[in-house]
């Protein structure tokens, strides 16, 4: 330092003062550096600053948190499914002896068992028709409406025939043998025609099975 | 009361035990030059002669007024007025009256240490008078006042600076004048060690001396005064003590100024016109100039006795101050002759106009040659001269030839009286001017018949430095600077702030962010599983409704239609005949053909009764129109679910335990037996 000082002094008064315009020009160049560098990066920092507030106000904004119903839990949704599910339960044991839909051959057989049960009771069966006979494949889960529609549309028997009363009887208690559940919704018992030949009674029944 | 706060260190004097002298030529100022500044241990040896000196270092203490009512009154009007010469210190306490200033004592020291002298003096006034004023005034022929010319207008007053440096040059040959008034033959004979014929039979034998030279054309006038056995030793060394205190060989000095402008009725129409321009006039200036370093040992040595020195004054010319001036516009002449010189004073009541000093040619009394050669020629309206002599000199063969010569008359100045008394002592020359300074100092005459010189540098202003160009450019660049930092300062804080600011929105951000998806993912589940739960009921209500259809279907609809059957068949009679039966759905409708209508109605009372085991019951009879003798009755049936419902479901499921496997008989037989329960509830409840 000093003997830069003495450098320093030692020159002419010109170089001297040339010396010092460089030093001043170079120390506000400098300082113009540094602050224009402060001054962005100031900038930048309120700019960033600015613009997440803006975001906040935008995306979150004064929010209000939504009402919840305290009652709405996954708990009461167990119990609620629980007993949904024992319905269900319920309704498949039902279908287990309901007339399989997915093949014709079950309700053929039973056309064959209804027919030998009113042979067998004394009745004879003048007519016999099915309906609702369409095909269905069984559903891949038993749940729902899938389950439900198993006890839609189903087919439904209808039966003319004649023979006495107390036959007819023994004829429709001994359905119960059969071996899926039925049951006869609508029933009509006649006089026979005056001149019918056996005198015999004129039964006409559906069974719903 | 005191009214002087004590300010200097316990270094008190009092005549008992005042210094005597001070070693001002210690070892090393007998090595180098205590005055040449050129030296490079000027710096040094300065410093270390005024730590050697207390007057010097007293000087630059402060003696801090205290205020008190008793200062308001009298004492406020009082001071005392010192004299410094080589005769010693002379001092007058003063009191200020109506119109005047007067004297109420008036004593003398001789001692030559200034601190020791003013304590003297204080012993002595403080016989008269027991309370003494703290504020003084000091007349030395160290103070060297004249009229000068200067291109500076009244009305256009200059800096300090500038108008001392004009003063400097102006009075720098009087100031070489001054000196010799501090010569040692001089000092000698005011001290009265030595008489004006004894002072020139020395110089005379001095003269001789040289002329013949060798080693005793080197003797010094005080030497050989010694020699001669005029004076001794120590008379000698006393005056070479007071010597080397008063006379300050330095160039830096201070100055006092008056404009001598001013007029009667106002300022003249020159001075008025140099308000505007200025530059090539000249103006009279009374001023005064005197080295500071003498000033700052006699303020030191005051400073010392708890005194404070307010002003120093010239001895010359002020005791015109003191003349009575008959009006306004009367131009009066003052001769003063003193030791060494000899001082033509000429003024009015407001301005000294005219201010002239001459050296003294040896002998006691003054020649009127010398005498003439100073006042030249009178103008002629001046019909009186006043004559004023500080010192013990001779004029009984001056004043006559004088008057004679000038054609005026020489009137003695009157000295003033003492405490009521005329003064009679041999030193009544020097109270004109005492009381003159004192007036002048008291304001008793107007400001510019004297230029005095203040104790003590009048600090400039802080706003007047600060206007000066240097500080306003150093401040110009101290505050550019502050501010171009303060701006960086201002830009990093900034900068701080608002990255200290978007890591807390960011925080913020996140949090609420999070929170509020926690939240909406709340409501979601919650509406998801309303959602679920409502699907669920409305599934769980149809399926039940579905359950509800089939425990019927299973029940009543598969299992009583026989015992329904049976059940009509037992109440028909041999007088009743069916004629049809129809089921629809739970409705049953039977026809009936009867004899008469009471046997229908019995019919259907038994009926009624026999079909509520299977929960069928009458709903309604009709008697239908036939044409035939025979009644056909129509009875309505409906189902009423209940108790029979409950026992075919035992049957049903005693049938079905014999037709399932075991899993689905245990299900089978907790529903059953659930429903058992039910049904004997509600057994129980009928």
């Amino acid at each position: 330092m000093f003997s830069l000082k003495s450098k320093f002094l030692s020159l002419p008064a010109r170089e001297q003062k040339q010396i010092i315009i460089i030093v001043l020009l170079g120390s506000i160049g400098s300082y113009g550096l540094v602050a224009t560098h402060m001054w962005q990066s100031m900038f930048e920092a309120q700019k960033m600053a600015d613009r997440r507030a803006n975001r906040i106000e935008t995306r979150i904004g004064d929010y209000t948190p939504p009402e919840i119903d305290s009652s709405l839990t996954p708990k009461q949704l167990d119990i609620e499914n629980a007993q949904l599910t024992l319905i269900e339960n319920s309704l498949i044991n039902f279908s287990e002896r309901l007339l399989p839909l997915d093949s014709p051959e079950p309700r053929e057989s039973l056309k064959l068992e209804v027919t030998r049960l009113a042979t067998q009771h004394g009745i004879s069966i003048t007519y016999m028709t099915v309906s609702n006979t369409e095909t269905r494949l069984l559903p891949a889960e038993f749940t729902g409406e899938a389950l439900r529609n198993l006890f839609d549309k189903r087919p439904l028997f209808q039966i003319k025939g004649t023979g006495e009363f107390y036959n007819f009887i023994d004829f429709t208690e001994s359905l119960k043998s059969l071996p899926y559940r039925c049951f006869i919704p609508n029933l009509s018992i006649m006089r026979p025609e005056e001149n019918s030949p056996t005198g015999s009674l004129v039964f006409q029944l559906d069974l719903q099975m | 009361m005191k009214f002087w706060k004590k300010a200097a260190p316990d270094t008190a004097i009092n005549g008992a035990n005042a210094p005597t002298s001070y070693n001002a030529q210690d070892a090393q100022n007998e090595l180098t030059n205590p005055f040449d500044t050129s030296s490079p241990e000027y710096s040094v040896t300065a410093e270390a002669h005024e730590q050697a000196d207390p007057e010097l270092a007293a000087g630059a203490l402060t003696l801090k007024k205290r205020f008190s009512l008793a200062s308001l009154q009298s004492s406020s009007a009082t001071l005392i007025a010192f004299q410094a010469g080589s005769f010693g210190l002379r001092a007058a306490l003063v009191q200020q009256s109506k119109d005047r200033v007067i004297a109420k004592a008036v004593v003398h020291s001789r001692t030559v240490d200034f601190t020791r002298a003013i304590a003297d003096v204080m012993e002595q006034l403080r016989e008269t008078q027991k309370r003494l004023p703290k504020r003084a005034i000091l007349l030395t022929p160290s103070v060297v006042s004249t009229v000068v010319e200067l291109p500076v207008s009244p009305l256009r007053p200059r800096s300090d600076e500038q108008m001392q440096e004009l003063i400097r040059w102006e009075l720098e040959g009087a100031i070489t004048q001054q000196n010799k008034h501090w010569m040692i033959g001089s000092m000698l004979i005011e001290r009265g060690y030595l008489n004006s014929e004894q002072r020139d039979e020395v110089l005379t034998e001095l003269q001789f001396r040289q002329t013949q030279g060798g080693s005793q054309s080197l003797l010094r006038f005080g030497d050989l005064s010694v020699q001669l056995g005029f004076i001794t030793r120590d008379q000698l060394d006393e005056c070479f003590a007071l010597q080397g205190k008063l006379v300050a060989v330095d160039d830096d000095l201070v100055y006092g100024w008056q404009s001598a402008e001013t007029q009667r009725g106002g300022l003249s129409d020159e001075v008025l016109l140099s308000q505007e321009e200025d530059s090539d006039s000249s103006h009279a200036w009374l001023v005064s100039g005197m080295s500071k370093i003498v000033r700052r040992r006699w303020v030191g040595a005051f400073n010392l006795n708890h005194i404070h020195l307010e002003a120093f004054y010239p001895t010359l010319g002020s005791a015109f101050s003191c003349l009575n001036l008959e009006n306004e516009t009367s131009h009066q002449w003052l001769f003063e002759i003193h030791q060494e010189q000899l001082a033509l004073i000429s003024g009015t009541h407001k301005v000294i106009s005219h201010f002239q000093s001459a050296e003294r040619q040896p002998g006691n009394t003054p020649s009127l040659n010398e005498c003439i050669d100073l006042i030249g020629m009178l103008p002629a309206n001046i019909t009186q001269l006043f004559l004023n002599t500080p010192g013990q000199v001779d004029l009984s063969e001056l004043l006559q030839p004088l008057a004679d010569t000038l054609q005026v008359e020489i009137q003695q100045v009157i000295t003033p009286e003492v405490n009521g008394k005329k003064h009679e002592n041999s030193d009544k020359g020097t109270l004109p001017g005492l009381i003159g300074a004192a007036s002048h100092y008291l304001q008793q005459i107007p400001a510019s018949r004297i230029s005095s010189i203040e104790a003590r540098e009048q600090k400039e202003p802080t706003w007047k430095k600060f206007l000066k160009p240097r500080n306003l450019a150093l401040s110009g660049a101290a505050i550019t600077l502050v501010t171009m930092f303060s701006f960086l300062g201002w830009a990093y804080i900034n900068t701080q702030t608002q990255t200290l600011r978007l890591n807390e929105l960011n925080a913020k951000y996140e949090r609420d962010l999070k929170v509020k998806q926690q939240l909406q993912a709340l409501y979601s589940e919650s509406i998801q599983i309303r959602t679920d739960l409502t699907n669920i009921k409305q599934e769980t209500l149809v399926s039940q409704a579905l359950l509800n259809r089939l425990e019927l279907d299973r029940s009543h609809r598969a299992v009583n239609l026989a015992p329904l059957l049976k059940a009509i068949t037992l109440g028909l009679t041999p007088d009743i005949a069916l004629i049809s039966i129809n089921k629809k759905q739970d409705k049953v409708t039977l026809i009936a053909e009867v004899s008469t209508p009471a046997l229908g109605q019995e019919y259907v009372e038994t009926l009624t009764r026999l079909v509520r085991p299977v929960h069928y019951q009458v709903s309604n009879s009709m008697l239908l129109k036939t044409d035939t003798t025979r009644q056909h009755f129509q009875i309505e049936l409906d189902f009423k679910p209940g108790l029979a419902n409950r026992l075919l479901s035992s049957i049903e499921t005693s049938y079905t335990a014999t037709n399932t496997t075991p899993e689905k008989t245990s299900k089978t037989v907790a529903y059953t037996k659930a429903t058992t329960q039910e049904s004997e509830h509600v057994f129980v409840k009928k």
